[in-house]
C-alpha cells in the first residue's frame, strides 16, 4: 500500500531570469513500511524534493498526498497540526531547542500537540536510543551525536507514520554515524514505520530498501536493493 | 585601512532597517538629554528673572553706611551697580490696617528693583511722592497728580544710651506719580511709597538718617567672594549684611547641592547609556559570522575594534546634531506652548554649555556602549564563526532555570520555551529589562513627586481659596452675621472664617520654664522695645501673643504645618487644648506642656477695657508656621485654638478674617461686588482678590505635569525601544530554530503565543524590579525633600505601581508585534537553509 505519493511534483525557486527549476515533475511513490534512501548530487534537488513531501514548503505544481489526503489542500493551521502527527523530521543540524532539556525537547511535538505523554513509550525511545541518563541535559551539555540521537526521539515521540531525514549524520563522524543510523533503524523497524533519507553515503544507502537518485531535478533511477 | 572602513560604510547601508533604529535610538537618547539641559536651564533662568522681578536686581544690601563709604561702594570695580534708601518711616491710618512705609530712592534703586510708573514721574524735588496703585484705591486718595495730602510717620530707633525711642512728625505731600503694584504687596497689607532721598534729609533729623546700599556684583566675580571682601574692607557688623538668598540660591551660588535633580540625570544618562548599548551589542550579535570570516582571511581584533568605533563615531556625527535639534525643537515647543506669561520658564534659554554637554554625553554614550560589543566582536575566533552552528550554539544557555509547575499549566511548553529564552543572552535580557526598569522607576517616582506635591495643598500655602476678607487691627469683628451672608451668596462653595486677636493675649513664663536662647532673645530683643511696656505679673514676664480660633474646615487642612503632637479637634472643641507656632525663638515648651497666658477682656460693642484673667492652656501640637497670615505678628508666639475656645477664652463672637472658595464657572463680578459691600462694613477690612495668582499656579502646575509626562513618554519610548531591538534580535537569532519548530508543527497561533509571552515575562520581570526600585527610590526622596517641602506625605504609590505592571506588559507584548510579523512570514524550509 502506497503511504506516500507525489504527483507531477515540480518547484520553480524566484522568477523570470534568476528563476531555478530545483525540481522538475517528479513522480514517486513511497510505501509503508519502506525505507527509501534518496542520493544524488549536491544541488540535484533533495533537500527540495523532502521540504515538499514533508509539506514544509508549497510546490509550484502538482501533489503530494499522503494517506491518499493532499496535504497541501490544508490550511496553515491544520498543516501544521497534520505535521506533528503525521510526519516526523531529522535534519542534519539537529535543531534543538536550546533552553529544553533533552527530554523536554522529544516530548515537545506532543506538548505542542496538549497530547497526555506516554511516558513508558518515552523510556522505550531513549533506552533504544541510548540516551537515557541524558534526559534530563540541555543540548549544550550533550555531544553530536547524541544531540541527533535526540532529534530522532523527537522524530518518533508521536508515532508519525513518516519519517523525513535529510543527510541526518552529515555532520557527525562515521563511527559515531554509523552508530546513529543502526539506532534509527532498529527504531523504524519497531515502530512499523517509513523513512524517507537523504544520504550521500553509498554504505548507507544500501542498507535502505530502495535507492531514489536525482539529478538536476528529475529521478534518474529507482532501484530495489538486493539483499 | 581604507578598504576596511569602508566595509563600515557598506554594512551601514546594507542594514539599513538596523542602521536607522540605532540613529534613532542615539537621537532619542539625544534629544532627551538636550531637552533636560534646555528645559533647566530656561526653568533657571525663568526664576532668576522671577526673582530679579519679585525682589529687584541686587545680590546684596549693606545697611548704615556714611557718604564716604558709599562712594567707596559705587567706585569698587566689582561693583556694578549700587542703589541707595533711606527710610522716613510709616504712616498708619486709624481706619486701616495696612502698613504703609514711606522711603527715599535714587534712581539707581529704582531701576534695580525694578518699580516702574503707570502715570506721571518719580519724585525729585522736596515732599514728592509717589504710590502704588492700590494703596490709592483702598484709601480713597484721589490718584490726580499735584495731589496733596498730610500724612504723618513714625520711626523707632535706637537712641544713644541704647533705648528704643519713637520719632513721630507730619509733612503735606505732592502726589506726583503712581506706580505699578509691587508683588504680594497687596495680599500681606503692605505698601511702599517713594520720595525723594533729599526729602528724607529734609523731614528726619540727621541723627536717624540711613543709608542703605543695595548693590549688583560684577558678573565676572564670585558674588560670594566679593561680598565677603566688599564687607570686611568697609568694616561691616553681620547685622547690617543682607543677603538676596532667593536670588543667590537659584543663582547656585549657595553650596547645596541638588540631591534630586542629580539623581534625575543620572538615571536619565543610565538609561540612555543603556539603549544604545543595547543597540550596538545586537547589531554585534547579528553579525558574529561576518567578524569571524573577516577574521578568518586575516583581520586583525584590533581592526574590527576600530572598524566598530569607526562606525559609532559616524552615527555619532549624524544622530547628535540632529538629536540637539530634536530636543531643542520639543523643548521650545513645550516651553512656547505651556507658558505665555509669567512663567517659571517663559523663554527657551539654549546654551552653549547644554549643547556641548549633550554632545560629549551622547558621544561619550556611544563609545561606553561600543566598547563592549567590540571587544566581543573581536574575540570572535575564526574557525566558531565559520562553523555553521557556532551563532546558535553561543545562544544556548547551560544552565536550567526553574519553571515551577503551577506555571506549567497555566503557560503551558511555549510558556515555558519563552520563559528560557529570557535568559538565553544573559546580558541582553539583563540590559533591556534595566532599561525597562528605569521607565518604570521613573514613572514611579515621578507619579509620586506629582502626586505627593499635591499642588492643591501649595496653593492652600500661597492662597486661601479666592478671596479673603481681612480686618488685622483693632477691636472691630465680622459678625457671624457676615459670615452667614457670604455663605449666602450664589456660588460660594466654602468659608473658612478665622477668629484673630493680635494684643492682650500675654505668654506667661519666668526664667526657669523657657530655654535660654529664648530668655536672651526676649531681654535683648522685646524688652528694650519702646512699646514694649509690659510689667512683670505675679513674678511672670509677660509677652504678646498672636492667638487664633479656627473652624473645624480650617482645623482639618493644617496637618502639613504639624511638627509635634497631633491635631484633635473634638478635644480642642471643648478642652483648652492649644497648637503652638513657634515664631521667632522657641521657648523650648514640648506637646503636653502646660502655659499660662494672661487675657485682657474688652467690651464687644464699645472696645472698652473690661479686666483681665489668666488662662492655662494645655498643648497639643506644635505648628512650624502659621496657617494663616494675617500680615502682622506681635513679638512672641501664635497659638492655635478652636474657635468654640476662642469663645470661651476671649469672649469675641466675631471673625477677623474669611477665607472664601467659590464654585468654578461662576461670575466672578457679581460675587466681588457683595463680598467688597460686606469687607467695607469696617472701615479697616480689606478685600483680596487671588485670581491671578491662582491662575498662575494653576498654570505652573498644569506645566509641570505635561513636563513630567512628556519626560516618562520619552523615556518609556526608549525603553520601548530597547525591547523592540531585543526581541527582534532574539528572533532573528532562532530564526532555524523557529524552522525547525515549524517543522515539527508548531501552528503560527502558537509561535506567537510563545513569542508574545516572551516580551509579557520581560514586562513582568521589569515590573517587579521597577516597582520595588521605584518605591524605595520614591521614599529616599521622601526623606530627601521632606526638610524642604513639608507638604510632601508618604503613601506607598499602589497606584503607578499597578499603572507599571500593566504599562509595561502591554509594552512587552507590543514590542513583539514587529518582529512576529517577520516569523510569521517567514518560509519554513528557508529558515532551516539558512545557515546550511
Ligand atoms: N530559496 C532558494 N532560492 C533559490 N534557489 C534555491 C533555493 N533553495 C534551493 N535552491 C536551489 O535549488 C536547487 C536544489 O537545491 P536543494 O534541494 O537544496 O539540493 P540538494 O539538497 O540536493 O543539495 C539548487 O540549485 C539550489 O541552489
Ligand atoms: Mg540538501
Amino acid at each position: 500500500m502506497d503511504i506516500l505519493k507525489s504527483e507531477n511534483l515540480s518547484k520553480t525557486y524566484g522568477s523570470g531570469e534568476i528563476s531555478v527549476d530545483a525540481l522538475k515533475n517528479v513522480d514517486f511513490t513511497v510505501k509503508e513500511g519502506e525505507f527509501v534512501a534518496v542520493v544524488g548530487s549536491s544541488g540535484s534537488g533533495k533537500s527540495t524534493l523532502l521540504h515538499l513531501l514533508g509539506g514544509l514548503d508549497r510546490p509550484t505544481n502538482g501533489k503530494v498526498l499522503i494517506n491518499d489526503r493532499d496535504i497541501y489542500t490544508l490550511k496553515e493551521r491544520d498543516l501544521s497540526i497534520f505535521r506533528r502527527r503525521e510526519i516526523g523530521f531529522i535534519f542534519q543540524f539537529y535543531n534543538l531547542v536550546p533552553v529544553l532539556t533533552a527530554k523536554e525537547n522529544i516530548t515537545l511535538p506532543l506538548l505542542l500537540d496538549g497530547r497526555i505523554i506516554d511516558n513508558d513509550y518515552i523510556d522505550e525511545l531513549l533506552s533504544t536510543l541510548k540516551i537515557k541518563d541524558r534526559k534530563e541535559h540541555l543540548p549544550s551539555a550533550l555531544s553530536g551525536g547524541q544531540q541527533q540521537r535526540v532529534a530522532i526521539a523527537r522524530a518518533l515521540a508521536t508515532k508519525p507514520s513518516i519519517i523525513f531525514a535529510d543527510e541526518p549524520t552529515g555532520n557527525l563522524d562515521s563511527k559515531i554515524s554509523s552508530e546513529v543510523l543502526d539506532l534509527l533503524r532498529i527504531s523504524i523497524k519497531k515502530y512499523h514505520q517509513t523513512l524517507v533519507m537523504i544520504t550521500h553515503d553509498e554504505e548507507v544507502a544500501k542498507t535502505a530498501d530502495r535507492i531514489v537518485t536525482l539529478e538536476d531535478g528529475k529521478i534518474i533511477s529507482n532501484e530495489v536493493v538486493v539483499k | 585601512m581604507r578598504k576596511y572602513n569602508g566595509l563600515t560604510f557598506k554594512y551601514l547601508k546594507k542594514q539599513k532597517q538596523r542602521t536607522a533604529l540605532t540613529l534613532l535610538g542615539i537621537i532619542l537618547s539625544v534629544a532627551l538629554i538636550t531637552s533636560i539641559g534646555i528645559f533647566g536651564e530656561s526653568i533657571k533662568h525663568g526664576m532668576v528673572q522671577q526673582v530679579l522681578d519679585l525682589k529687584g536686581k541686587y545680590h546684596g544690601t549693606f545697611d548704615n553706611l556714611d557718604d564716604k563709604e558709599i562712594s567707596i561702594l559705587k567706585k569698587h570695580t566689582k561693583v556694578k551697580n549700587v542703589g541707595i534708601q533711606t527710610p522716613l518711616g510709616g504712616y498708619r491710618r486709624e481706619d486701616s490696617s495696612l502698613t504703609i512705609s514711606i522711603e527715599g530712592w535714587d534712581k539707581n534703586l529704582i531701576d534695580m528693583i525694578g518699580r516702574s510708573l503707570l502715570k506721571g514721574r518719580w519724585p525729585r524735588d522736596n515732599n514728592e511722592i509717589v504710590l502704588e496703585r492700590w494703596l490709592l484705591e483702598q484709601l480713597e486718595i484721589e490718584p490726580r497728580i499735584g495731589n496733596k495730602f498730610t500724612w504723618k510717620y513714625d520711626m523707632t530707633y535706637i537712641d544713644e544710651e541704647g533705648k528704643w525711642n519713637n520719632y513721630e512728625s507730619e509733612a503735606e505731600f505732592t502726589l506726583v506719580g503712581i506706580m505699578k503694584d509691587s508683588p504680594g504687596g497687596k495680599a500681606t497689607g503692605s505698601s511702599l511709597s517713594l520720595v525723594s532721598i533729599n526729602t528724607v534729609k529734609n523731614l528726619l533729623p540727621k541723627a536717624l538718617l540711613n543709608k542703605n546700599a543695595f548693590f549688583w556684583v560684577n558678573d565676572t566675580y564670585s558674588i560670594k567672594d566679593t561680598l565677603d571682601e566688599l564687607q570686611s574692607s568697609l568694616k561691616i557688623d553681620d547685622d547690617n549684611v543682607r543677603v538676596n538668598y532667593e536670588l543667590l540660591n537659584i543663582l547656585g551660588e549657595n553650596d547645596k547641592v541638588n540631591f534630586p535633580i542629580i539623581f534625575l540625570i543620572a538615571i536619565v544618562l543610565i538609561a540612555t547609556i543603556g539603549a544604545i548599548y543595547n543597540i550596538f551589542h545586537i547589531s554585534v550579535m547579528e553579525r558574529i559570522k561576518e567578524f569571524g570570516t573577516l577574521r578568518s582571511i586575516g583581520t586583525t581584533p584590533k581592526q574590527i575594534k576600530k572598524m566598530l568605533f569607526t562606525e559609532g563615531f559616524f552615527l555619532s556625527v549624524i544622530s547628535i546634531p540632529v538629536g540637539i535639534l530634536v530636543g531643542f525643537i520639543f523643548s521650545k515647543l513645550l516651553i512656547s506652548n505651556l507658558s505665555i506669561v509669567n512663567n517659571v520658564a517663559n523663554e527657551v534659554v539654549v546654551s552653549f554649555k547644554v549643547i556641548i554637554t549633550s554632545s560629549i554625553v551622547g558621544l561619550l554614550a556611544v563609545f561606553i556602549s561600543i566598547y563592549n560589543p567590540a571587544r566581543l566582536a573581536s574575540k570572535v575566533s575564526p574557525i566558531e564563526a565559520m562553523g555553521n552552528d557556532s551563532a546558535v550554539l553561543k545562544e544556548g544557555t547551560t544552565k536550567k532555570r526553574k519553571w515551577h509547575s503551577l506555571l506549567n499549566s497555566l503557560f503551558g511548553v511555549t510558556g515555558k520555551m519563552a520563559y528560557q529564552n529570557l535568559w538565553r543572552n544573559k546580558k541582553r535580557s539583563v540590559v533591556t529589562i534595566f532599561s525597562m526598569t528605569l521607565g518604570c522607576i521613573l514613572f514611579i517616582v515621578f507619579s509620586f513627586i506629582n502626586s505627593s506635591a499635591d499642588f492643591d495643598n501649595i496653593l492652600d500655602d500661597h492662597l486661601h481659596g479666592d478671596y479673603s476678607i481681612m480686618v488685622n487691627r483693632g477691636m472691630e469683628k465680622y459678625s457671624v452675621k457676615d459670615l452667614e451672608s457670604i455663605n449666602n451668596i450664589e456660588g460660594i462653595k466654602e468659608v473658612k472664617a478665622i477668629k484673630f486677636r493680635g494684643f492682650g493675649f500675654n505668654l506667661m513664663f519666668n526664667e526657669e520654664n523657657v530655654n535660654s536662647d529664648f530668655l536672651k532673645y526676649f531681654k535683648e530683643e522685646i524688652l528694650k522695645f519702646p512699646h514694649y511696656n509690659q510689667k512683670k505679673k505675679n513674678g511672670q514676664y509677660l509677652l504678646e501673643s498672636d492667638v487664633f480660633g479656627y473652624d473645624d474646615k480650617t482645623l482639618s487642612k493644617i496637618d502639613k504645618y504639624l511638627e509635634k503632637g497631633n491635631i484633635d479637634i473634638k478635644r480642642m472643641k471643648e478642652k483648652p487644648l492649644a497648637l503652638f507656632i513657634n515664631s521667632r525663638v522657641d521657648p523650648g515648651y514640648r506637646v503636653g506642656d502646660k502655659i499660662k497666658f494672661n487675657v485682657s477682656l474688652f467690651d464687644s460693642d464699645d472696645g472698652k477695657y473690661i479686666r483681665d484673667k489668666e488662662i492655662e492652656l494645655e498643648i497639643g501640637g506644635i505648628l512650624n508656621f502659621y496657617p494663616i497670615n494675617m500680615g502682622i505678628y506681635s513679638m512672641g508666639p501664635g497659638i492655635v485654638l478652636h474657635e468654640d475656645m476662642f469663645k470661651d477664652i476671649l469672649e469675641i463672637d466675631g471673625y477677623s478674617r474669611f477665607d472664601i472658595s467659590i464654585e468654578p464657572k461662576i461670575i466672578r463680578e457679581k460675587i466681588e461686588n457683595k463680598l467688597e459691600g460686606i469687607t467695607n462694613k469696617i472701615p479697616g477690612g480689606t478685600f483680596v482678590d487671588y485670581e491671578k495668582e491662582k491662575k498662575l499656579l494653576q498654570k505652573q502646575k498644569r506645566q509641570i505635569k505635561i513636563m513630567v509626562i512628556s519626560l516618562i513618554i520619552v523615556i518609556g519610548l526608549i525603553g520601548f525601544f530597547n525591547i523592540v531591538n531585543t526581541i527582534t534580535t532574539n528572533l532573528i537569532i532562532r530564526t532555524r530554530e523557529f524552522g525547525m519548530l515549524r517543522a515539527i508543527g508548531i501552528t503560527n497561533k502558537q509561535l506567537k503565543k510563545m513569542v508574545r509571552l516572551e516580551g509579557m515575562f520581560y514586562g513582568i520581570v521589569s515590573a517587579f524590579w521597577g516597582s520595588i526600585l521605584g518605591t524605595i527610590l520614591s521614599f529616599i526622596l521622601y526623606l530627601l525633600f521632606k526638610q524642604e517641602a513639608t507638604y510632601m506625605k508618604w503613601n506607598t504609590p499602589w497606584i503607578s505601581i499597578l499603572g507599571v505592571c500593566v504599562g509595561t506588559i502591554i509594552v512587552g507584548v507590543l514590542a513583539t508585534f514587529i518582529p512576529l510579523k517577520r516569523i510569521s512570514s517567514m518560509n519554513i524550509v528557508e529558515s532551516i537553509r539558512n545557515v546550511e
